[in-house]
């Protein structure tokens, strides 16, 4: 059984739920990012998303932007993550490790060979959010080879993909539901990660009641992850009262680190806290 | 209907996220409406004159060329990108246009017709760009958004972020695209539409040869490879032999997909003196069915090339312009039969 089904499965019957953060990978000698993501772990983080440095991550906010281009700097590569994830591996034998990137590292990488690795350092499933799997139906046989390998790829769904019942929109959802494993990544707000501001909470409620009855329909029940702009506990709070099963939060907890590790540490664990139904 | 290119991928621009396709889609379909029809041709043209946009002219190369002539192209290319940009997103009805720019040419046109056209624009400008403090005047004191600071920050890579912006809020705001090579269909697909104008501007010369019973060539020197696009869309058709030129100065030269862009680098970090050449999803696509054929150029040859033209001719050539013209007089041995044309831009000194 994938790491992640073990994980919702183990917090059924919890009042909590599961925490899901970004692990950058900027340091070359990669003590500095066990070090985080022992932190992590230590201040209740469930499962990691292991960022592999990209080229041009247009995909991600400033934050993330710059620890890209920190690590690229650096000199850290592809392989460089998969040793990390390896160690946590060896570590964490049970955390659920997700590396995620743009799939132009993929591609460059040698698509079957970055999922032989993944499976080599046991990984559970992989985020790359600009890969085409169901609308452009696979085309690089990146996620038949992530099936073959025992990985899953995580189906990114947002508001965009709404459409009325009967249109193209809504039956690319129907297909993306229906092919969906491990968690559902819905993005609070289109665009990019990061972002303050006020979070359309009526919209994800109605977002997430939606994909509910197409999963009742279709007969799967993927959890879904709510991520994208999450920066405080009351966010936290509203985001699980809308029907969220998981919360991710990541360029908050980063741009805090800065601060340094106390104040990044109350962060996550009031926001960990935020995620109990009271 | 004008069809743009609707490909996902390599060679229809970077793929997005899943959901974004049905936007990208949804888009493409409207902008070749608003394209097709009769106002916006005429407003185009209209804006066209206004910005005196001029037929490139074509010119005999004289001594020691035959066989070639030069079609002189200067910014036109980024001027009718620009002004059909611009029209396209009046029509959309959006209430924020975003670019980014590298070349000094597109930020001004941009921030020029945006304003004949009463449309808010916020432009991010690239590193260099940033630092002319007469063109921030001219941008700010016509009133327009300028970000000059990310860039210096963070990724000199002013079209991401202004495509960040367009990504964040497709409804809302239309990216203008300073080349073929950025964003997702139907961006690539614009604005090599715009750019086709070129191609349109040179086809009854070009005919003219073609009629008169000669092998038709033409040169054509690329960077992210719009303009050879523009100016190859009027004859893909036809049966000319179109050739693109690049300097061959790369000691290691790995192809690979920037989020399905071709793009040519010698590695991947900056500190290695990385280059980053990301180039027009269909050009990559022409040269792999043969229908464009690649040369490749010494930097010696282009030297020597360079020396000989100012030392005989007394003109000095930019840099791509000498490319093509070293290109065609080596073609001018071996077909002897042919018109060459090639495309450059006027000479940094001197009258061709």
């Amino acid at each position: 059984m994938n790491r992640i089904d073990k994980l919702f499965e183990k917090f059924r019957s919890r009042d909590d739920k599961p925490f899901l953060t970004y692990l950058p990978c900027v340091d070359p000698s990669l003590k500095e990012t066990l070090d985080l993501a022992d932190f992590y772990v230590r201040n209740g983080v469930d499962f990691i998303e292991v960022g592999v440095p990209s080229i041009l991550p247009w995909l991600d906010g400033r934050t993330i932007q710059s620890l890209h281009r920190r690590a690229c700097l650096a000199g850290v590569t592809t392989d460089h993550v998969f040793k990390v994830s390896s160690l946590l591996r060896k570590k964490y034998p049970d955390l659920p490790l997700i590396p995620m990137t743009t799939y132009s590292t993929v591609y460059s990488y040698g698509v079957e060979n970055f999922c032989e690795r993944c499976e080599e350092v046991d990984v559970d499933a992989v985020i790359i959010p600009n890969y085409p799997y169901v609308f452009g139906g696979d085309p690089h046989n990146f996620v038949k080879y992530l099936d073959e390998h025992g990985i899953y790829f995580i189906n990114f769904i947002d508001g965009l993909t709404l459409g009325p019942k009967g249109s193209e929109q809504y039956e690319l959802l129907v297909k993306m539901i229906r092919l969906s494993k491990g968690f559902i990544y819905m993005p609070t707000r289109a665009g990019i990660t990061g972002g303050h501001g006020a979070l359309p909470y009526e919209q994800i409620r109605r977002r997430i009641e939606k994909v509910r009855k197409i999963q009742e329909a279709v007969g799967v029940r993927t959890p879904i992850l709510l991520g994208f702009g999450i920066s405080k506990p009351d966010q936290v709070r509203e985001i699980v009262k809308a029907g969220a099963d998981a919360i991710c939060v990541s360029s908050a907890i980063l741009r805090r680190l800065e601060l340094g590790r106390d104040e990044a540490g109350k962060l996550i664990r009031v926001l960990k806290e935020a995620t109990k139904i009271k | 209907m004008i069809k743009l290119t609707e490909t996902f991928g390599k060679y229809g621009g970077i793929w997005t996220e899943d959901c974004f396709k049905h936007i990208a889609r949804d888009l493409g379909e409207r902008c070749s409406r608003i394209l097709e029809a009769v106002d916006f041709n005429s407003e185009f043209q209209v804006l066209s004159r206004f910005m005196k946009i001029s037929k490139p002219t074509i010119h005999d190369l004289g001594e020691p060329f035959k066989l070639s002539k030069a079609i002189i192209i200067n910014n036109q290319g980024v001027l009718l990108n620009v002004i059909g940009g611009l029209l396209l997103a009046k029509k959309l009805g959006v209430s924020l246009v975003v670019t980014g720019a590298r070349t000094k040419e597109h930020a001004l046109a941009s921030v020029l017709i945006s304003v004949k056209l009463n449309i808010p624009l916020k432009i991010y400008l690239s590193r260099s760009l940033s630092g002319d403090p007469e063109l921030l005047n001219a941008v700010k004191s016509l009133g327009v958004e300028v970000d000059g600071e990310t860039c210096k920050s963070l990724y000199d890579v002013p079209e991401m972020y202004a495509f960040q912006d367009w990504f964040k809020k497709p409804g809302e705001v239309f990216f203008l695209p300073e080349k073929a090579n950025v964003g997702p269909y139907p961006f690539p697909s614009l604005c090599e539409h715009f750019y086709s104008y070129l191609g349109r501007f040179i086809e009854e010369d070009v005919r003219e040869a073609l009629e008169d019973g000669y092998g038709v060539r033409i040169i054509v020197a690329i960077d992210s490879g719009t303009t050879a696009l523009g100016i190859f869309s009027a004859f893909l058709e036809k049966k000319i032999s179109l050739y693109t030129v690049e300097l061959d100065d790369w000691k290691e030269r790995k192809e690979v997909l920037v989020d399905n862009c071709c793009t040519l680098t010698k590695g991947f970090r900056e500190k290695d003196n990385t280059i980053h050449r990301v180039l027009a999803p269909k050009l990559v696509h022409l040269w792999e069915v043969g229908r464009i054929r690649r040369i490749f150029i010494s930097a010696d040859k282009l030297s020597d090339f360079q020396k000989f033209f100012a030392k005989e001719r007394g003109i000095l050539v930019g840099r791509a312009s000498s490319m093509v013209l070293a290109t065609a007089l080596d073609m001018e041995k071996e077909h002897t039969e042919d018109r060459i044309f090639t495309v450059i831009r006027s000479p940094v000194v001197g009258v061709l």
